[in-house]
This record gives C-alpha cells, sequence and structure tokens, in this order.
C-alpha cells in the first residue's frame, strides 16, 4: 500500500518548483514542503516528546498549516487540527482531552493555554536541509491525525485515523475518481473538518496542487469568486451547502472555472435541484455524490450521479448496494467496516466500545446514520439520536443544551433544528431561566450568545432563543420534543 | 417598496422580532445573518421586490443594519 509521505517525497523529488499549495496569492512549492516540513520535524524531535504524543496544529489556511501536518508525522506525531474559528474554551477542552503537549500555530493565538506554543514559521526559520529518517515517520496502525467532532456528552470526541487508514482512503479516491495528471484541487473546508482530507491528500500525494479559499473569501463573495477564477481548479471538494451559496451568483459557471470537471459533494444531503443546475452549468463536469463519517475516513461510498439517476429518485443514492464495506443492521442502522475503520476515540474508550462493534467477525463503525435499500441503492434516511448537519457541519444537539445549561441564567433548555423545505436551515432554543426576564429578551439573548461563544464555534450557537417558564413534558416526563417541534413548523 | 416590507422580509430571514424593535443592529455581529442567510437574503430581495443584487456587489460593511440595507435597496430601485 501507497506510504502517503513517501509519495510526496516523490513528488517533491520529481518536480521540486511544483506548486504544492495556494493561497490568497501565496505559493508553496513540493521542495519547500518537504524541507519545511522536515524542519519542523527536526524542531519537535528535539523537545524529547513521548512518540505519538498529539500535536495540535492551530490555524487556517496558511501553506505553513499543511508544512506542520507533516512536520508531525514525519516526527511520529498525529497531529490535531484546530481551526482558529474555534474559541478559546474549545481549544481548552481539546488540549486537555488530548493530552497534547505542544500546540503548533500558523495564526496569532489570542489566548493563555496549558501547553508550550511554537510558531511554525520560527521553526522553519532554523537553516538545516537534513532529512528526517522515515523510521521516524508515523507508520502502519499508528495515529496520523485525529479530528475532534461534536459529542453527545457535551465535550467534543476525537477520532483517531491511522496511517493505514489514510493510505487506504487515498488509494480508494485514486482508484474511483477520474483525476487527471497536474490537477488542482480545491478546497474549501477548514482543516478541522475532514472533508478537507478529501482534497489534501490525494492532491499531495498524487503530485497535484492545493488551491484553498479562507473563510474571508468566503465572507465577502467577490474575494471568493475571483480566488475561484484565477484558481484553475479541476476538481471541486465541498458540502452541498456550500455549492449551494455559489449557485447564487449567476456567473458561477463553467466559463468562470472552465478547467472544473469533477465534483465531489460529501457532509450531507446533496439535493438533486442542486446536482441540476450544476449540470447546466458545468455540461462538461462528473459530479459525484460521495458518504461517509469522520469515523470512517471520509468516504466510503459514492455514485456518480447521472441524469437518469437524478430522473430516476426523487432523493439521490450515496451508494451501490455492492459495496461490501456497507451494511444495514435489522433497525436500518448503517455499519461500516473495512480497512478505514477508525482506531476509535481518543482517550474515550467507553464511547469507542459503544460505535466500535465486532459484528461477524469483522470491526465494524456503527455509524448512527439510518438508510434503506432500493433499486441496487442505499439511501440514506435520517439519524438514530439527536445529530444533525447544518449547512454541512456536524453536530450533536445535546452538545449545545448543555453548553447552554452550563450558563449561569439558565435552568433547563432544549435545542431544535429548523427546518424548511425538507432541510434544517438554522438552530433554536427553547429556554427556562432561573429567574424570570426582568429586562428585556433581547438582552438576555444578546448576553447568551456571547456567554456561549466562548465555548462553542458559531455555527453550533443556536440562531434565536425563546423563553419559556417550562418545557413541555411528555407522558414520560422527558422533554416533549414532538410538541415543541410543532411549535417551530414555519 | 416600503420600508416596512424590507423590515418584515428581514424578520422572516432571520427569525427575530429584533429587527423592528432596533433596525440599526448589526445583522452579522448579533448571529443573525451568516453567508449563508446572505444568500438567502438576496434570492428574497429578488423574489419581493424584484431588484437584483449580484453577490459580487455584496459587502458586508455596508449592508450590516436592516436600516442600511432599506438604504441599499432605495438606491436601487
Amino acid at each position: 500500500m501507497v506510504s502517503i509521505l513517501a509519495a510526496i517525497e516523490q513528488a517533491a523529488r520529481k518536480h521540486p518548483a511544483k506548486t504544492a499549495y495556494q493561497v490568497d496569492q501565496v505559493i508553496l512549492t513540493y521542495s519547500d514542503l518537504w524541507h519545511f516540513s522536515d524542519r519542523v520535524a527536526h524542531s519537535i524531535m528535539k523537545l524529547g516528546l513521548q512518540r505519538q504524543q498529539p500535536i495540535i496544529v492551530y490555524g487556517h489556511m496558511s501553506p505553513f498549516q499543511i508544512v506542520a501536518f507533516l512536520g508531525a508525522v514525519k516526527a511520529g506525531h498525529p497531529y490535531i487540527p484546530v481551526d482558529s474559528s474555534i474559541p478559546s474554551e474549545r481549544l481548552q477542552t481539546i488540549i486537555a482531552a488530548s493530552d497534547a503537549k505542544l500546540l503548533l500555530s500558523t495564526e496569532p493565538l489570542h489566548t493563555n493555554i496549558s501547553i508550550p506554543v511554537t510558531a511554525v514559521e520560527d521553526m522553519i526559520a532554523q537553516p538545516s536541509n537534513e532529512p528526517v529518517q522515515p523510521s521516524c515517520w508515523v507508520r502502519d496502525e499508528e495515529i496520523y491525525y485525529i479530528i475532534y467532532t461534536s459529542g453527545s456528552t457535551g465535550k467534543p470526541k476525537g477520532v483517531q485515523i491511522t496511517a493505514s487508514n489514510l493510505a487506504s482512503f487515498v488509494t480508494w479516491m485514486q482508484e474511483n475518481f477520474p483525476i487527471q495528471e497536474s490537477s488542482v484541487f480545491l478546497n474549501q473546508a477548514p482543516y478541522s473538518f475532514d472533508l478537507s482530507v478529501m482534497d489534501l491528500y490525494p492532491a499531495l500525494v498524487g503530485g497535484h496542487t492545493l488551491h484553498a479559499i479562507t473563510q474571508e473569501q468566503i465572507a465577502n463573495p467577490k474575494d471568493l469568486f475571483d480566488s475561484l477564477a484565477g484558481s484553475n481548479s479541476t476538481v471541486w471538494t465541498s458540502t452541498p451547502s456550500f455549492a449551494k451559496m455559489c449557485l447564487m451568483n449567476k456567473e458561477w459557471n463553467q466559463d468562470l472555472m472552465p478547467a472544473l470537471t469533477t465534483f465531489l459533494f460529501c457532509g450531507e444531503v446533496l439535493p438533486p435541484s442542486v446536482v441540476k443546475e450544476i449540470m447546466q452549468r458545468f455540461p462538461h463536469a462528473g459530479i459525484y455524490n460521495l458518504y461517509g463519517p469522520t469515523e470512517t475516513t471520509v468516504a466510503v461510498s459514492y455514485v456518480k450521479v447521472t441524469e437518469e439517476l437524478v430522473d430516476q429518485f426523487e432523493q439521490l443514492p450515496i451508494g451501490p448496494l455492492s459495496n461490501p464495506n456497507i451494511s444495514l443492521l435489522e433497525d436500518g442502522e448503517i455499519v461500516i467496516s473495512g480497512p478505514t475503520v477508525s482506531a476509535g476515540y481518543l482517550k474515550a474508550p467507553e464511547l469507542t466500545a459503544k460505535s466500535f462493534q465486532l459484528l461477524n467477525g469483522k470491526r465494524m463503525y456503527k455509524t448512527g446514520d439510518l438508510g434503506y435499500e432500493k433499486d441496487g441503492y442505499l439511501f440514506f434516511s435520517g439519524r438514530k439520536d439527536y445529530q444533525i448537519k447544518l449547512h454541512g457541519y456536524r453536530l450533536e444537539t445535546e452538545e449545545i443544551e448543555k453548553q447552554i445549561g452550563n450558563l449561569p441564567p439558565v435552568s433547563d433548555c432544549v435545542v431544535l433544528p429548523i427546518v424548511k423545505d425538507d432541510e434544517i436551515v438554522s438552530l433554536s432554543t427553547y429556554v427556562v431561566l432561573q429567574e424570570p426576564l426582568t429586562d428585556s429578551a433581547f438582552k438576555m439573548t444578546k448576553q447568551l450568545k456571547s456567554a456561549l461563544s466562548d465555548y462553542l464555534p458559531s455555527y453550533m450557537i443556536p440562531k434565536t432563543f425563546k423563553y419559556v417558564e417550562a418545557l413541555p413534558l411528555n407522558p414520560n416526563g422527558k422533554v416533549d420534543r414532538k410538541r415543541l417541534a410543532a411549535w417551530e413548523t414555519v | 417598496m416600503e420600508k416596512q416590507q424590507i423590515l418584515d422580509m428581514l424578520v422572516d430571514i432571520c427569525e427575530d422580532d429584533i429587527i423592528l424593535e432596533n433596525p440599526d443592529i448589526d445583522l452579522f455581529e448579533e448571529g443573525l445573518l451568516d453567508s449563508f442567510g446572505t444568500i438567502n437574503l438576496l434570492v428574497e430581495i429578488d423574489n419581493r421586490f424584484d431588484i437584483s443584487v449580484p453577490i459580487t456587489d455584496f459587502d458586508r460593511e455596508e449592508w450590516n443594519t436592516p436600516n442600511r440595507i432599506a438604504g441599499k435597496l432605495a438606491e436601487r430601485q
């Protein structure tokens, strides 16, 4: 099987001056990527950390971000990507939960944390081109990266992906998708989401170019489309929500991005309406709907979306039934086996045992997703629990409830997704306060939102807060979510 | 196009009556609008007032409050 690092080294030897990464107007060549990450690895190795101790990489889309990823794994450590949009308290939680002993930053960190912080830039400044011995690299069943995802216990959980998980995933990508030589991959997702892995490693392992777009560009659509137009992208990877946003610009089409030949969508349900519109705008591009949770390394199945498929089904399938690694339990839960099943949650044996189980002698991940079969395809039909996808972000409403419940003025609360046209568009929360409201509800909401933003990223903060004297209960004494949801019907 | 219609539209999009109480509220800072809400807003402007605002003309700094949005739309009418 392919070694991720050996393949990137080969790409760096073959064409050292080629662009490995571009963002804003900044370019990183394969040669720089390789040598800079060696320097980072050497600096890490001097610190005498225990092998496989996780290292946090904090920042956004800087080229040094991927230098730090490779530097960490070259030194034998898994990295934990933490996007700079993540609030400080959540960063502290991740540091404590992961027992990380070092944080590498590519952006200024405006908070005091309990472990040493080193700027990647400073590590690179030390002039040395001594290679790191491949025997030091993270290998086989060792952990390569850890991605933290929303957890229903109130704390995020760290999904551990091994070197062989990642290598299996990249091989699967190479075998199943038409990736031409000298491709340019687009990266839209922050590195703290594993959707980014879908473009990052296929791009680097194949010696291609990765074009990253930043949150700042997304917030200023003119910059976003300028960046897209100048990117020469051939492979588009994003959530359907992001594409939907781009579709709003009538100029987003084949003329703006003439080289684009492949769309890869993952992370949430792909609506047929989005596909139809993209087919018209990009008549020469192939569109793929991929499926898979973070716990099984990015994605495990896909369908190529054709016009016939769109006409045949109201909802798009997430894979063919023939996929040997996917099966359905009796209650309809989707379970996944095979070489990309994660090593489990970091330092959380109980959570791991609950979701990663041996079934028929094979190690499987119970996704919590519900599915059904029809006409030779597998379809997604919902969740067993309160996990939801909002604009492609995976979140547990229970985690948000716990964080709101921890705020001093709050006595109880429930978080509900707001659904419009079969799609979750925002979150709403019903809050019971300790003391009756004395000031305006608006001021209270402002105060609660502000307090919450220390603990939760902005996409997890409910849009509307409603204050009630008590939450409705069902006959079993539990909060009656159905009744509340009925209040929410728009 | 009445200003009240614009405020009503914003109440629908932001799902919050605060817009009527405080038309100078910063919609982005208060978490009432984000990138997805922005898109929604432009679609609604087109649907309700037949004014098409190219997404590339939308500058967050200038379209951040109900009053400013009303001003921008009045210019474009």
